[in-house]
């Protein structure tokens, strides 16, 4: 006991020394949960240590919850001017609006005080016009690797069995989905499959919000030319919306569901509900990240003894045209409060940033601790999945800062794994899923500003195709038009203006 | 004794309130409360000139109205089932079980209507399926969602509103029922003379509460239950609100719809109470 | 009371019990079925009657085995039992005043409570007053904010009322002051009414997972009705999971698992005060 009260006593001491002599930088991060299904690091966590010994930083490290309530803490925390020093941002209108009230500070004078993760990050002059206002720079905008890794997946096992060849156009693949709903392809004698598994989902990392049935359904509208929100025409620059096509694809859609290829409860279902159900077998195509894909082989072949998937390129229209859909080559972005730099905190935020970018920093954040969380041979880091994500991922909450997408690190990321008496390469299926998609750049989408009646331009426009799409709306000349006159009475022209000079003006069409 | 809490009503109720001078003024976070500029009613007007206004308003109204209309008579009958019956334990059972949805919370009964409402896996529509009958997508269906919001808010509810009802039928005096069935009275007799006369100031007094906050249907339950396809029917002025307002950061937007319901709902209770007061002769005050 | 029942009272009888057992039937069969589903193991459908042998506890097993959910319920239970001791508190001691006709200026106090019931500044306006109090990150945000409920309060000063005021007057005499009357003659014979407020407060708090969203910043904070609905909302899902971390239960049965556990502690407490209830209680606040 009393040798206890003598250490603790000992490191108050020697704590409040230390202290005192280093003359630290108090810093408070906020960021959301890259993984919420682990707590937050511990106070004893290496990484505190480090930062305070080695670059003179107090690092105060707080996780924001998961999805729209993280906006929302982060908005509340705006209105009482009481922002984190450093903190990231997901939600575009945010960003605007902390601009707009001088909350941010330029980043600009940073760039220099960290030339390695510059260098790497924030050299793209172009992409940076995408946070910059009146010529200075809010806020770090990482470039995105991943945004491109989604594909449609295809049981080949259920293909051989129904005698089908892969489909490659919007046709076949209808005729496919419906061979594999209606022909018992698992033989279990119930009809219990579905032809397309998807879901209504905007919010994949990287990719931008859009109008309309989100990403899932992205290469519907690519088969007809037009994925995304615009249409990105210098001569006649519209609401992709607009074009008649757009309606093709709707109809198509439409066709999916009446045909009943789709999951009934594609509607209300979420990511999570979507994984569960490819995972046991209930689709015969679905729509899926090679993350997620990695993440629930194990169930899958456990469920499904005998089966085997195939990554389909985006099918064709009839024009010939195909795309997975769009994508943002800026994904994260971090931003400085305007009272952290009047506080002369710039310099450690630089200092923390660069530390984070490579070498120590790197791997402290993003892959743990070395030996217990992973290992590193051939200079591969990988994952010691022996301790559960709910553990280890504490250690790498932080790891979004660190991560660069280097190929050494999507080795690790995505490794080779053998389940179910089959060898998946998962870096070679995302490094796939990214070359046949045809992707779409929409990175400068980033530029257009939310309309003032931005909740209710959203809601228009996807209310309706959904409607459509389900067919609680009848799809033809005259309630189409209806829909499309309707877009005046909600100024969606002003919107559509806006959007077109912002583009203009930053170079992104041209 | 009194003080702590009238420092709590004057800390966390009315310091707030006085902020809420935000709703008049263009809010700038740096700026603070009393910096930021007047714009008067700006906020307000925006709101009311909104596409969906109408559409909300009618929306808020008819799924507020369809609950207290639907939604009393079950917990009257309820309470006086549970008055009536002659088995003392069957209407204890009844009463902890009707009691306990009320404390669960709207995301937990969102779970227990996915179970049993979705189309693919839902054992309603299991059973329609079994019946050769067509799954109808209940949560997504414009006909069915009003329907389910009502339904879900009375099945959850219905139980504690018995509560108010069966506490005024015990006050009622005992002698009442025995003299009239010693005049012969059938039992339903008596529930139509003595019992429902004797829950008439409840039942006013419950209204009365009800309307006053009828701009309320219930943001929670829709906020977890509505999804794109049901908008039109399912879209309230909370969850505009906090789509519009929160969710945009337009902070003086939001505050401003929050006073222009307080103020239509302390109307409507002057209104109602002075109503009450004179054709039924009670009220809240 | 009844004597020889006529035909139409047989009737009625029947028909108020068969009421009162299609209500119990209606309640209980969601329920019923939520703990099927929550038993659901992988590859089967949902029905009404899982046979036990196929009952899976695989996802209770995923969610026990979270670190998350143990600091989660702990944080749940303390702020729990605190709010419930300070909300009563508070109530009780703003009710006991209110509730003495003698009290100078009572009409106006109890106006300017009610009038909080009907104007709610709303999110933000309170959310500038708990940051200007320094309390953001700190549980007495979540605490205080919601502390005291008008309408309990009003329940509770009903009841207040309807004590006899004759036992008062007695004590008074002998010199009691006013706590102390409190403390020894109002408080025990309000034991259901204490019982029932601190269930609703209790309840209300166990329930509440908006302000712990808004007012706390560390995770490690966060009660369990977070981090359920997080797993509810299909929100608790790693985007890029590494190695192939397994799910163990189907994403139902995680749901509803969830749905049982953070129901639970509820069902366990709820019967021994439920029966306090209609006991008194809202007897006292109709009577008024």
């Amino acid at each position: 006991m009393r040798i206890g009260f003598r250490i603790l006593f000992s490191l108050m001491v020697c704590g409040s020394l230390g202290q005192a002599q280093a003359n630290l930088t108090d810093l408070s991060v906020a960021l959301y949960a890259a993984n919420p299904e682990a707590p937050a690091p511990p106070a004893n966590w290496e990484v505190y240590r480090i930062v305070r010994d080695k670059l003179g930083i107090n690092l105060k490290f707080t996780m924001l919850p998961t999805g729209a309530d993280g906006d929302n803490r982060l908005g509340a925390l705006a209105a009482a001017n009481d922002l984190p020093d450093l903190f990231e941002v997901r939600s575009l209108a945010l960003f605007d609006r902390l601009v707009q009230q001088g909350q941010l500070a330029p980043v600009n004078n940073l760039f220099s005080l960290m030339p390695k993760r510059t260098a790497d990050r924030y050299s793209n002059t172009r992409r940076n016009l995408l946070v910059t206002s009146n010529g200075q720079i809010y806020g770090f905008l990482e470039p995105v690797t991943l945004s491109r890794q989604y594909g449609i997946w295809v049981r080949k096992d259920w293909l051989d069995k129904l005698g089908l060849k892969a489909p490659t156009t919007l046709e076949e693949f209808f005729e496919v989905a419906k061979a594999f709903t209606e022909r018992d392809p698992d033989g279990n004698g119930r009809n219990d499959t579905y032809g397309f598994g998807g879901v209504i989902d905007f919010d994949t990392a990287g990719i931008l919000p859009g109008l309309g049935l989100g990403n899932h359904f992205q290469w519907v509208y690519g088969a007809y030319g037009v994925a995304g929100t615009w249409n990105y025409n210098p001569k006649a620059f519209a609401a992709n919306v607009r074009e008649a096509n757009f309606r093709k694809a709707t109809e198509y859609v439409r066709r999916l569901v009446e045909a009943k290829v789709i999951d009934p409860d594609w509607v209300t279902m979420r990511r999570a509900d979507l994984r569960t159900r490819w995972q046991q077998g209930r689709y015969g195509m679905f729509f899926e990240s090679v993350g997620g894909l990695q993440a629930g082989l194990q169930n899958f072949h456990a469920n499904n003894p005998n089966a085997e998937l195939l990554l389909l390129p985006p099918p064709k229209g009839p024009e010939g045209k195909s795309s997975m859909g769009t994508y943002s080559s800026a994904g994260w972005l971090y931003a400085v409060s305007k009272r952290a730099m009047d506080a002369g905190k710039g310099s450690a935020i630089a200092r923390f940033l660069e530390w984070a970018h490579s070498g120590e920093g790197y791997f402290l954040l993003g892959w743990g601790r070395y030996k217990t969380d992973y290992t590193l041979p051939n200079n591969v880091p990988t994952v010691n999945t022996q301790i559960p994500i709910s553990v280890r991922g504490s250690y790498t909450q932080m790891r979004w800062l660190a991560f660069n997408g280097n190929p050494l690190e999507m080795r690790g990321r995505y490794p080779e794994i053998s389940v179910g008496g089959r060898k998946y390469v998962m870096y070679q299926l995302m490094a796939q899923a990214q070359r046949q998609g045809n992707w779409i750049d929409r990175t400068g989408d980033l530029i257009v500003k939310a309309a003032s009646n931005q909740a209710d331009l959203e809601r228009y426009v996807s209310e309706n195709l959904v409607q459509f799409a389900l067919g609680q709306r009848p799809i033809n000349d005259s309630s189409w038009n209806q829909f499309l006159s309707g877009l005046r009475n909600i100024r969606f022209e002003q919107y559509e203006a806006a959007a077109e000079k912002a583009l203009r003006e930053s170079g992104y069409l041209k | 004794m009194l003080l702590p809490g009238l420092l709590y009503f004057l800390i966390f109720r009315y310091w707030p309130l006085w902020n809420a001078q935000i709703a008049f003024r263009d809010f700038q976070p740096t700026l603070g409360v009393w910096g930021s500029p007047w714009v008067g009613l700006q906020h307000f007007l925006e709101f009311f000139n909104s596409y969906y206004f109408g559409q909300l308003l009618t929306n808020t109204l008819v799924i507020s109205l369809a609950k207290i209309v639907l939604g009393i008579p079950p917990a009257i009958l309820l309470a006086i089932a549970l008055h009536e019956t002659s088995r003392r334990f069957l209407a204890r059972v009844v009463q902890t079980i009707s009691y306990l949805p009320h404390f669960l919370s709207w995301v937990i009964v969102y779970g227990i209507l996915l179970a049993m409402l979705s189309p693919s896996e839902g054992l309603v529509n299991s059973g329609l399926r079994a019946l050769g009958l067509e799954p109808v997508p209940f949560l997504t269906s414009t006909t069915t969602f009003q329907p389910v919001v009502v339904l879900s808010e009375v099945w959850k509810e219905t139980g504690w509103s018995a509560i108010l009802f069966l506490a005024a039928l015990l006050s009622i005096n005992p002698t009442l029922y025995e003299a009239a069935a010693i005049d012969g009275a059938s039992r339903w007799q008596q529930v139509r003379h003595i019992s429902l006369p004797g829950i008439m100031d409840v039942l006013v007094l419950v209204l009365l509460l009800k309307i006053g906050s009828i701009l309320d249907a219930g943001f929670h339950q829709i906020f977890v239950l509505y999804s794109l396809p049901v908008y039109s029917v399912g879209d309230i002025i909370d969850t505009w609100v906090y789509r519009q307002g929160i969710q945009n950061f337009q902070f003086s937007l939001a505050t401003a719809v929050g006073l222009f319901k307080g103020i239509i709902g302390l109307v409507l209770i002057v209104v109602a109470n002075r109503l009450a007061r004179r054709f039924v002769g009670t009220g809240l005050y | 009371m009844k004597k020889a029942m006529s035909r139409s009272d047989r009737l009625f009888e029947w028909g108020i019990d068969a009421f009162l057992i299609g209500v119990l039937v209606v309640t209980l069969v969601p329920m019923w079925y939520v703990a099927m589903v929550s038993l659901l193991p992988f590859g089967k459908s949902p029905s009404l009657f899982l046979p036990p042998w196929e009952w899976s506890f695989a996802s209770y097993a995923q969610l026990i085995f979270q670190p998350t959910i143990w600091q989660a319920t702990l944080n749940s239970l303390i702020l729990t039992f605190g709010g419930v001791a300070i909300s009563l508190t508070l109530t009780v001691m703003a009710a006991y005043p209110l509730s003495r006709r003698e009290l100078p200026g009572r009409g106006f106090i109890v106006g300017l409570i009610l009038f909080t019931f009907l104007f709610n500044a709303g999110l933000i306006p309170t959310f500038l007053v708990v940051k200007d109090l320094g309390l953001l990150n700190s549980y007495w945000a979540v605490l205080l904010n919601g502390a005291v409920s008008v309408y309990n309060l009003l329940v509770m000063k009903t009841f207040f009322q309807s004590l006899p005021e004759s036992l008062e007057e007695a004590a008074r005499i002998d010199g009691a002051n006013d706590w102390q009357i409190l403390r020894h003659v109002v408080l025990p014979l309000s034991r259901p009414i204490l019982l029932t407020i601190g269930l609703f407060y209790g309840v209300a708090n166990w329930n509440n997972f908006f302000e712990p969203i808004l007012f706390l910043s560390d995770r490690n904070l966060m009660p369990l009705p977070v981090v359920l609905r997080d797993i509810l909302t299909g929100l608790n899902v790693a985007e890029y999971v590494e190695g192939g971390a397994a799910q163990a239960a189907p994403a139902e049965a995680l749901k509803m698992a969830a749905v049982v556990l953070i129901t639970l502690p509820m069902l366990l407490v709820y019967p021994w005060i439920q029966r306090y209830f209609t006991k008194g209680v809202l007897l006292g606040s109709v009577k008024e």
